[in-house]
């Protein structure tokens, strides 16, 4: 499914939906780096992520390098989830884990 | 490269994987299956459980994963066919085909836990039951290796991976199952700064350990795809610290970062770590290859692997590169300029006449003929074997028998002949019917096969030849035969027709394709819910052919499909009635005698002893011929049966591209489309099959005179 990106909150909340992969991987990191250089603060829903791959998981490292601006993400979904998992990285965000190995 | 493209090749190439399968796995039922067959049965499995890892399809490599392991103690000769594993796995294969099939339709689908364990359990259970010394072998090992067998992957991904469509990840998932145990560490040191990152560039690395019963070439067979576009060091279970120094060696990042990682990942213990590093250091200066063959990293055997590996690659590209795929939309555009062509070929050639120019004539001669060649090739393209479809039939036929507790021999002659490749798919369905009912109905009981003094065991046969432009597929059983008293009995029962009609057997035979018509005593699963007979008759009817019954009581049943092999062009024979010319499908015509003065109202024509039934068109289209002129009969012939057809004038040969009539002709009797002429006039193209039908019949053609009269 394409990917979707909905501003909420004037901006300081992104909501990612669709497939964060390869394919839309370039139009997120746009609109984020947009939005991380105007707030301080930022906040990013992945609930409505349903294809999360290699692309996916090294935008949310980068975004974490940004100098000055916090990026959170919130609700993880499941195929972000099972990504992290599987790749043992550290991203500071709290994370519901399934429990599995 | 898209991913929905790759995917669409992989389900294309595990349907052929599949198939090849099922054949195998049904000539080992028949007992002879040679080392070549065994590995090929292992190949199959083994390239669709690798495909499926690459897309994520983790149920599927799961499940094949199962099957892969029983199919390689087959081929290790651990394990031997049984009809009982046979069939399962035929079980597996169709669990196999329903995975890939709930892919296709991107759904859900809940894998068969139950068959999973039956098949995980089988590799044990039956070793041990038939021979104990190597079932020792075989529940030991996993223990003593669940110590061992610890496996370390060094993964660096060049910059475009992900741009070619490749997902780091997926593979590293795809590796998760394969092990019982798997730890990885993802490595974020070249992630580049911020002002420089171009998210569709790989920049991450990975360190796996895993706990798993594989072998170095499987490893590699997994990143196959992306060998050349990646740092891959596969360290097996018992490499020394060496292998490990090497590594880090051999890796752009710092050594004690690298050594780290190692140790998270539990493939070496600290101490290790700082012998290796001080040999390391020690090594200083040595170049890395060095290290590697001087160590014995590198096993022949895994070489000659790679080495095989690279050689059925190439086979596989030559193989591509003989056959393209082409969308079937352009084939069939390509068809319908030809059509054209043809057309403003005749054209040209009609004006060369007229124009007497003999040069303009021999050009227009010349390009008609190679026209003629290109409108041949054009059609062969879209022409396959027949054989696509008869190569279902062993496992239909096998799985039928089983149920019922019949046995049955299959005998497939004509696999190779040919017809369009739209109509093979449309004429499966119908001959799947046929041939459930020829081993349900035709063939009986090995008791009363017996009885009768025959073998025990049935044969169904399939054939297909080609006969004066149509294709015949013909499906034999040596059963009982059709009971003609037995059929009109019922028939008159279910009202069918009423008692007083009299009706020859093949007459009454066709009476089995009335809809809701059942004869079998007994409704089995398979058939006897009379729906079959007359869903054959729709589907051989809308494919514009003809479905014969013949029957001997007693010795068995043959249902003979006449199907036409192409729908778009014909040579033609036009011919003439008053001012309307029509056009025979020049296959269907056998001569052309002219029409004896003396003949009257008779019927039957007298051709050389054989009584020929005729009709004339002009009468059965209500078109008022020229009485003056002398008469003509061609002699048509369709499905073993001959007529006469009386016309005006004969025309001789043309080229007839086939247009369909509209839907207000559809009711027209004898007629089945339109085409036009090079004079630009249109001319009805003639329906043997019904010509036939009606000649023989004698007073079919006055209903479609009437018709024609009255619109």
């Amino acid at each position: 499914m394409a990917t979707q990106i909905h501003e909420q909150n004037d901006g300081k909340r992104l909501a990612i939906g669709g497939e964060l992969t390869i394919y839309g991987v370039a139009d997120v990191k746009e609109r984020l780096w947009q939005a991380a250089a105007r707030y301080p603060q930022l906040e990013v829903d992945l609930s409505g992520v349903d294809d999360f791959d290699t692309a996916g998981l090294q935008l949310l490292l980068m975004s974490k390098r940004w100098p000055a601006t916090q990026i959170n993400y919130v609700n993880h979904s499941a195929a972000v989830l099972r990504l992290i998992e599987l790749s043992n990285v550290v991203l500071g965000d709290p994370l519901i884990l399934s429990g599995q190995d | 490269m898209d991913l929905s493209q790759a995917l669409n090749t992989f389900i294309d190439e595990s349907h052929e994987l599949l198939s090849q399968m099922e054949s195998i796995l049904l000539s080992a039922e028949s007992g002879d299956c040679s080392d070549d067959e065994l590995n090929a049965l292992f190949r199959c499995a083994h390239t669709i459980k690798g495909s499926a890892g690459l897309f994520g399809l983790d149920e599927l490599v799961r499940f094949t994963h199962v099957v892969e392991n029983l199919l390689d103690r087959l081929r290790a000769h651990t394990l031997e066919f049984s009809p009982e594993l046979v069939s399962l796995l035929l079980a597996s294969k169709d669990q196999i085909a329903a995975l890939i099939g709930a892919v296709v339709a991107k759904e859900q689908f809940a894998l068969d836990e139950e068959l999973l364990a039956i098949l995980g359990n089988y590799d044990t259970s039956r070793s041990m039951a038939q021979c104990a010394s190597e079932t020792s072998q075989v529940t030991v090992e996993p223990s003593i290796a669940s110590g061992t067998e610890h496996w370390h992957l060094s993964l660096r991904f060049g910059p475009d991976v992900l741009r070619n469509g490749m997902d780091p990840l997926a593979f590293i998932r795809y590796l998760g199952n394969l092990s019982r145990h798997m730890h990885v560490e993802t490595l974020c040191d070249h992630l580049p700064a911020i002002a420089e990152y171009d998210p569709e560039t790989c920049y991450l690395g990975f360190e796996v350990s895993l706990e798993a019963e594989t072998s170095k070439a499987e490893l590699e067979s997994v990143f196959e795809f992306v060998l050349d576009d990646a740092h891959i060091v596969i360290l097996p279970p018992d490499s020394k610290i060496e292998d490990y120094v090497s590594l880090i060696q051999e890796l752009p990042e710092g050594k004690q970062r690298l050594g780290e990682l190692l140790l998270a990942c539990g493939s070496i213990t600290p101490s290790e770590l700082e012998s290796a590093l001080s040999l390391q250091r020690k090594n200083e200066g040595l170049r890395l290859g060095e290290i590697l063959v001087g160590e014995g990293h590198v096993q022949s055997p895994v070489v000659d692997a790679a080495l095989a590996k690279q050689k059925r690659g190439e086979e596989r590209r030559q193989l591509e590169s003989r056959s393209v795929k082409v969308p079937s939309d352009r084939l069939d555009a390509l068809i319908d300029q030809v059509g054209e062509l043809v057309i403003s070929c005749a054209a040209t050639q009609v004006q060369a006449r007229r124009a007497v120019n003999p040069e303009l004539l021999e050009a227009a001669a010349n390009l008609l003929r190679l026209v003629e060649e290109v409108r041949d090739t054009a059609l062969r393209l879209r022409m396959s074997p027949i054989g696509e479809v008869f190569g279902r039939f062993p496992r239909v036929v096998r799985d039928v028998a089983k149920e019922l507790g019949k046995e049955i021999e299959l005998q497939i002659t004509g696999a190779d002949a040919e017809l369009d490749k739209a109509m093979i798919e449309k004429i499966s369905d119908p001959l799947m019917h046929l041939v459930r009912n020829a081993i349900d109905h035709g063939i009986e009981s090995p008791e009363r096969r017996l009885a009768s003094g025959k073998d025990l065991r049935g044969t169904v046969c399939l054939n297909a030849y080609h006969e004066s432009g149509s294709i015949v597929i013909e499906v034999t059983d040596d059963g009982a035969g059709l009971d003609p008293a037995h059929i009109l009995r019922k028939a008159v029962q279910r009202g069918v027709v009423t008692a007083d009609v009299s009706l020859s057997d093949a007459e009454i035979f066709r009476l089995i394709l009335e809809p809701g018509f059942s004869t079998a005593e007994t409704v089995t699963n398979l058939s006897g819910r009379g729906v079959g007979m007359d869903v054959v008759r729709s589907g051989v009817e809308t494919l514009r052919g003809n479905l014969d019954i013949l029957s001997e009581l007693g010795c068995g049943t043959t249902m003979r499909i006449c199907l036409p092999l192409t729908l778009a062009i014909i040579d033609g024979f036009q011919i003439g009635i008053g001012a309307s010319a029509f056009i025979f499908p020049l296959d269907a015509v056998v001569e052309c005698i002219d029409l004896p003065a003396d003949i009257g109202h008779s019927e039957y024509l007298n051709l050389r002893g054989e009584v020929l039934p005729f009709m004339r068109l002009g009468q059965l289209f209500g078109i008022s011929s020229n009485h003056k002129a002398r008469h003509n009969v061609v002699v048509v012939r369709f499905g073993g049966k001959s007529a006469g057809i009386v016309v005006d004038q004969l025309h001789g040969e043309c080229q007839a591209v086939i247009k369909p009539l509209g839907p207000l002709f559809s009711g027209v009797a004898g007629i089945s489309g339109s085409t036009i002429l090079g004079s630009g006039e249109v001319a009805l193209i003639l329906d043997v099959p019904q010509l036939v039908q009606l000649a023989a019949a004698g007073a079919g053609g006055r209903s479609a005179a009437a018709y024609m009269a009255h619109h």
